[in-house]
């Protein structure tokens, strides 16, 4: 006579405990996105480099903007604490002269030397830096009104012109502007192909060369291994798979849970990474310290009631957490995507994928031998333990991060990226209870049929 | 008329070489320019003040007096090293509360240093990379930043003696 399984038979008695344990978390994820806003952010942008690189007839155009707080080193002859645009061409040309090796401009990894330059000292107030061809315009127009310009304010625009062999060639930039200032010297370029701006890239001073516009083999091979790496040195992650599988003796029964993981995560990894998840500061500390109770409640559910009934749907809420804590960590490298958004969001879940397979397939084995020495049960206690202790710091640290954050919210900007994902959060918390009955319903048959 | 005729020739000439050719023509003499001027005006500013109010901050963030003039001379000597191609001699550690005398003499050294290290620099080799500290930049971004910082100090230090009623010298600006 078949029987229910052990499994199932747990399943019907202590479901509701772990039940209102999710219910209560999500619930209070729901109020969060209610209540949190966006606070402005703290990067002071007078220092940022602002810069448009055009390629067509065999030359190449960098038109920049750099802010004259970052040129101090340069003294422009004053006149009554205004900037003495009469007789600045010394200066502004010995500017443009550093500058020239401050942006670093290669085609097909040979060093590009301007052929000629120009600039300007521009007010704040000064929008042309809006478009390419404004930009363009303005930086070849004389200096005009720039009489006016307070002292260590404004900006110097320049216009780099270089020689190049084809409109085709691979194109690559890095900044030097500033490099001992770091990331507050951010340089933001955009790469502009025929009518197209393209996409704004933010490239801190120092970093490596950057493809302005890369072929969509190079942009997936970079994400794959960014996923691979991502997923590696998520140690997070990590412990969050070890807890999922450690109770798991049958790679049969890995499978459905790794799938469920894959499925949820890759949802908000790409609707995160299409700008469909929320924008405030405190959405990333949010998602990182439900990552840690992700792994003390898979830990605890190991030790306290190692009942696997449920695990695909627990799998799946919180696989959706880890998406966003994947896109969160993707976050700036999108931008060097070019032109293939998709395929090196793809690439970089493929990579996560690689990674995660990578990972199960030295777990898996090592639990099996683990097996021989200790009972089962005793290891996933030790295990869980172990990784629950650590996901119970991580919580803590991470929900002091949290409550630092400003979580006011500042108009109806945060509600209305938040709503969505509340929407889906209580759709998710009505799912629950729904195929915990079914579940139950449909043990309870198997059961008065095998009678 | 041989002696203008020279002369326009000689000016052709320069204004070539001044072109896309020597693309960092000047960046030398800027940079042992701005070591002599702004040597003398931030040691100037380290005589003018009083050695009482060495320990003088503006606020508990920010360095004392004596801290600021160490800090301009041991980045002199973190700068001037790397970009000269020089060796910084070993010199002595000096508390920023140390001895008007001895923070003064540091700072003279320092400039003295700079200016022996960037005598022999010339323009041919501004695109080089350099490490300073654990950043990597040209050498023409490390002269913008010395001299920037240079700035900088100047007008931290004439604030600081301005708010110790001490006069201050006219800009070099």
């Amino acid at each position: 006579m078949a029987r229910p399984s052990p499994r199932r038979r747990a399943d019907g008695g202590r479901a509701r405990r772990p039940l209102r344990v999710v219910s209560s978390w999500l619930t209070l994820l729901g109020l969060l996105l209610v209540c949190a806003g966006a606070r402005a952010h703290d990067l002071p942008v007078n220092t940022m480099v602002n810069a448009f690189v055009r390629v067509h007839d065999r030359q190449a155009d960098l038109v920049a903007r750099v802010p004259m707080d970052l040129l101090r080193g340069i003294p422009f002859p004053p006149a009554d604490g205004r900037y003495d645009l009469a007789q600045p061409g010394p200066y502004e040309e010995l500017a443009r002269t550093l500058l020239a090796d401050a942006f670093v401009l290669a085609e097909d990894n040979v060093l590009l030397k301007p052929l000629r330059s120009e600039g300007r000292i521009v007010a704040v107030s000064d929008r042309s830096f809006d478009r390419f061809d404004h930009a363009l315009a303005a930086v070849q127009a004389s200096t005009g009104s720039a009489a006016s310009i307070p002292y260590d304010t404004g900006y110097l625009d320049v216009h780099f012109v270089y020689p190049v062999k084809s409109t085709g060639s691979r194109f690559e930039i890095q900044s030097q502007v500033a490099v001992d200032v770091g990331v507050l010297a951010p340089l933001t370029v955009r790469f502009v192909r025929g009518d197209d701006e393209g996409r704004a890239m933010i490239i801190p001073p120092g970093a490596d060369p950057v493809d302005l516009d890369p072929a969509w083999y190079r942009a997936a091979g970079g994400f794959v291994v960014l996923g691979i790496e991502h997923i590696l040195t998520g140690t997070d992650h990590l412990l969050f798979l070890l807890c999922l599988v450690v109770p798991v003796r049958r790679l049969r029964a890995v499978v459905p849970l790794i799938t469920a993981f894959t499925v949820a995560h890759s949802v908000t990894l790409i609707a995160s990474a299409l700008g469909f998840a929320p924008r405030g500061p405190w959405f990333p500390p949010l998602v990182e310290a439900a990552i840690a109770a992700s792994i003390v409640y898979t830990a605890l559910e190991n030790v306290v009631m190692p009942s696997m009934g449920r695990r695909e749907l627990i799998t799946c809420l919180f696989g959706l957490v880890h998406g966003f804590g994947f896109s969160n960590a993707l976050g700036d490298s999108l931008q060097l995507a070019g032109q293939h958004l998709i395929v090196s969001l793809l690439s970089f879940n493929a990579g996560i994928e690689i990674g995660q397979l990578g990972v199960l397939g030295i777990m898996l084995p090592l639990f099996a031998l683990l097996r021989r020495w200790m009972s089962s049960r005793r290891l996933v206690v030790v295990l869980s333990t172990a990784g629950g202790l650590l996901g119970a710091v991580w919580l803590v640290e991470r929900w002091q991060v949290l409550w630092q954050v400003d979580v006011a919210c500042s108009g109806a900007g945060c509600l209305g990226h938040a709503a969505p994902w509340l929407v889906a959060s209580v759709a998710l918390l009505a799912l629950v209870p729904m195929l915990s009955a079914y579940r139950k319903h449909r043990t309870s048959r198997i059961s008065q049929r095998t009678q | 008329m041989p002696f203008l005729f020279r002369l326009k020739v000689a000016a052709v000439f320069a204004a070539a070489v001044s072109l896309p050719g020597a693309a960092h023509a000047g960046v030398a003499d800027f940079i042992r320019t701005q070591t002599a001027a702004q040597g003398r005006d931030l040691v100037d500013a380290a005589r003018a003040m009083p050695a009482e109010r060495y320990r003088y901050s503006p606020g508990p963030e920010q360095m004392t007096f004596g801290e600021l003039v160490l800090h301009v001379a041991d980045g002199n000597y973190l700068f001037c090293s790397p970009i000269g191609n020089s060796t910084a001699p070993a010199v002595e550690k000096l508390p920023g509360d140390g001895p008007k005398d001895a923070l003064v003499k540091r700072l003279q050294d320092s400039f003295d240093f700079c200016a022996r290290a960037l005598a022999t620099i010339d323009d041919s080799k501004m695109a080089e990379m350099l490490v300073i500290g654990n950043v990597r930049t040209p050498r023409s971004m490390a002269i913008l930043t010395l001299s920037g910082t240079w700035n900088t100090h100047l007008t931290m230090a004439r604030d600081y003696l301005s708010k110790n009623g001490q006069a201050v010298a006219a800009t070099s600006r």
